[in-house]
């Protein structure tokens, strides 16, 4: 297999989710990520960043079959995972781990850490059962937790520590790519800063991709070699880290970038009001219009394709922008 | 004697608010004072845990269960004497003259009833007015945070609006009898980036245009040096630092403050200026370090700071009056090089 083809490909995802029916009406579906196309290589992140309901948990769900998607592909290395067999489907779990908001929820209660970390190993029957305890350790020490908190149960650590023994967990299972859903929202910020720290570290030593997963604009830029854009299912823009933040190509790009809070200018960002279209009732063309600044006559009526641009960019990534402004 | 713009709406001396615990009552805010003037907005920061939430509830006369008690020294709003209030006085002032937004939009707002019902409960238990009067008084302020159609919006139920909309609701209702203080916990934590733009435009606009001061408590630097006039720092129930907020952002001299700072992610085009994490964490109500409580996880203390808790001073000692104050025995130097420069 090529070195330089993607680790992970996704192409022209659709997931959609049934609503609830009620008597006499016809089957609803809520279209939650809707026709993304996107590429991971290896040992490097892509930060997925996008407001609540945008789709981000969605398609990192879909990646791993955690739902099933309606149509498009996820390659992994070099099969289709739609298609996968059952041995492939569990390698390719083994290889893709996941890393969820809420570490408390992710750990039993009634499994203390030990018990926990053993868990990949013995699944996926990795090592022998007498270096288990010296990996075990080897990986604590990686993430700066010592052995201490082996016999211990996950209420019994805080914040910080928890989401540690998430991320040595996953290491444990040897992954290729660590999908990082919010991993940092429930830490308190200097607890969040050595975790980012920590996910840096960890990342360039076991030469990892991440599929980085935030609402916040700064957190990713700390990760993030590639940013995605999401808004109402579709990823509206990716590209380049710096490419994204100093050039931003689609209009909610920008609006995203004004709506932070920046240092030092002491000003509170200026907004037009507005919210992203509900899920259940999209719109016709381009899901942003009613919000978008430039919005033209056919951004209403047509639906925006994927326009690749010639940004100069330092690390020759792909630039790519799902809006009207950048057709030839 | 009428107030002048300079005497503060709101003044409290040394509130502390204690929980028992198996070694006798616990402090969970210990000795905090502060002092609100009109149309301010003071940031009150910390992570969590840091009683920043319990400083604010009991601005309002809420202890934390019923087992919590708030004491203070003095706590004034203007001429009413607050710590001489019961539970039927507390009632009457909260809503009207003092009031709070919470975190969660969705949990503050019952989901049985509409917002015009829950609006229109506010002004009538604290305005003697009509149905017409109250009617009109729900809209002007619906209309204030930004319900064009406010006729609709009085009929919507909590699960009908999306959580920008909950929140604006919320701040209809804390601003409908124009409360000398407004109390907002962490208004925005639960928004989005865009969203939250708009809401603390709101708070600010809102808090300028009738004169109301602001208590906003957050853990967001970001949001305290948007919209904060001054800012205090809060750990482990003290006030570590407290001072106008460009002072306080730029020239830090608690070693807690310097460090929040550097371990906040900021979005900068260009190089990214990687953050750095405080070692160790918030230590629990139980296990405070003697002296200073920040003494374990400090890079610069020594046997003083475990052993005497330091006590806010001013940050320059050659000018007192200067707002600026911290509570630490070995200051980081450059924030008296800035305050004589």
């Amino acid at each position: 297999m090529n070195p330089d083809s993607p680790l992970l490909r996704i192409r022209e995802l659709n997931v959609s989710y049934a609503m609830r029916r009620l008597p006499g009406s016809s089957q609803k579906r809520v279209q939650a990520v809707r026709s993304v196309s996107l590429d991971l290589h290896r040992g490097r992140v892509f930060g997925l960043v996008g407001e609540s309901g945008c789709g981000k948990t969605s398609l990192a769900r879909a990646i791993i079959r955690l739902v099933k998607p309606d149509s498009g592909s996820v390659h992994y290395r070099d099969f289709d995972l739609s298609q996968a067999d059952a041995p492939r489907l569990r390698q390719a779990r083994r290889e893709i781990q996941y890393l969820f908001q809420d570490p408390l929820a992710s750990l039993s209660p009634r499994r203390s850490i030990w018990q926990a970390l053993l868990e990949p190993l013995l699944h996926y029957r990795i090592g022998s059962p007498a270096g288990h305890r010296a990996r075990v350790e080897q990986v604590l020490e990686q993430v700066d937790l010592s052995a201490d908190v082996l016999p211990r149960y996950p209420h019994e650590l805080s914040g910080g520590q928890r989401q540690r023994v998430a991320l040595a967990r996953a290491l444990l299972a040897e992954p290729a790519l660590i999908i990082a859903d919010e991993p940092m929202s429930s830490l308190d910020v200097s607890v969040q800063a050595r975790m980012l720290t920590l996910l840096r570290k960890v990342q360039k030593e076991n030469g990892l991709a991440f599929l980085f997963i935030s609402h916040n604009l700064a957190v990713v830029q700390q990760l993030a070699t590639e940013v995605g854009v999401m808004y109402a299912g579709e990823l509206v823009e990716c590209g380049p880290v710096d490419v994204l933040l100093h050039n931003p190509a689609h209009p909610y790009t920008r609006t995203l970038l004004d709506a932070v809070c920046k240092p030092g200018n002491g000003e509170l960002p200026a907004l037009e009001a507005g919210t992203p279209p509900a899920p259940l009732h999209l719109v016709p063309g381009c899901p942003f219009h009613n919000r978008c600044p430039h919005v033209m006559e056919h951004c209403k009526i047509t639906h925006p394709h994927d326009n690749f641009l010639a940004t100069a960019t330092a690390t020759g990534g792909k630039h790519i922008a799902r809006c009207h402004l950048w057709n030839s | 004697m009428s107030p002048t713009p300079q005497d503060p709406v709101l003044a409290v001396q040394d509130l502390r608010v204690t929980l028992p615990s198996r070694h006798g009552r616990l402090a969970v805010v210990d000795g905090v004072s502060l002092e609100l003037r009109a149309g301010e907005i003071l940031g009150l920061v910390g992570e969590s845990g840091c009683g920043k939430s319990v400083t604010g509830a009991a601005l309002l006369g809420m202890a934390p269960g019923p087992s919590g008690q708030i004491s203070s020294t003095s706590m004034r709003l203007g001429d009413l004497d607050l710590a001489q209030l019961d539970e039927r006085g507390w009632r009457r002032v909260r809503g009207s003259r003092i009031s709070m937004i919470f975190q969660e939009p969705l949990t503050a707002l019952d989901p049985v009833f509409s917002v015009g019902n829950q609006l229109l409960e506010v002004i009538r238990r604290h305005r003697p007015f009509n149905r017409r009067q109250a009617r009109t008084a729900a809209a002007d302020t619906l209309a204030s945070v930004g319900f064009a159609d406010w006729e609709r919006a009085l009929r919507c139920y909590p699960h009908e609006l999306s959580g920008g909309m909950r929140q604006r609701v919320l701040v209809a209702m804390a601003m409908v009898c124009h409360p000398q203080v407004l109390v907002a916990d962490e208004p925005t934590t639960a928004l989005d980036v865009t969203t939250q733009a708009q809401i603390l435009r709101l708070i600010r606009d809102l808090a300028r245009q009738s004169g109301t001061a602001v208590l906003l408590i957050t853990h967001d630097l970001a949001i305290v040096e948007a919209i904060c006039d001054r800012a205090m720092v809060m750990y482990c129930g003290r006030i570590s630092e407290e001072g106008p907020t460009h002072s306080l952002m730029h020239y830090p001299s608690h070693p807690y403050t310097a460090g929040l700072s550097a371990a906040m992610p900021r979005l900068s085009p260009g190089r990214v200026e990687l953050v750095k994490g405080i070692p160790g964490s918030v230590p629990g109500p139980e296990q405070r370090p003697a002296g200073c409580s920040f003494s374990n996880r400090c890079e610069r203390a020594d046997d003083l700071c475990r052993s005497q808790v330091p006590l806010l001073r001013s940050a320059d000692p050659a000018m007192p009056a200067v707002a600026h104050r911290h509570a630490c025995h070995h200051p980081l130097a450059h924030a008296i090089d800035s305050a004589t420069a």
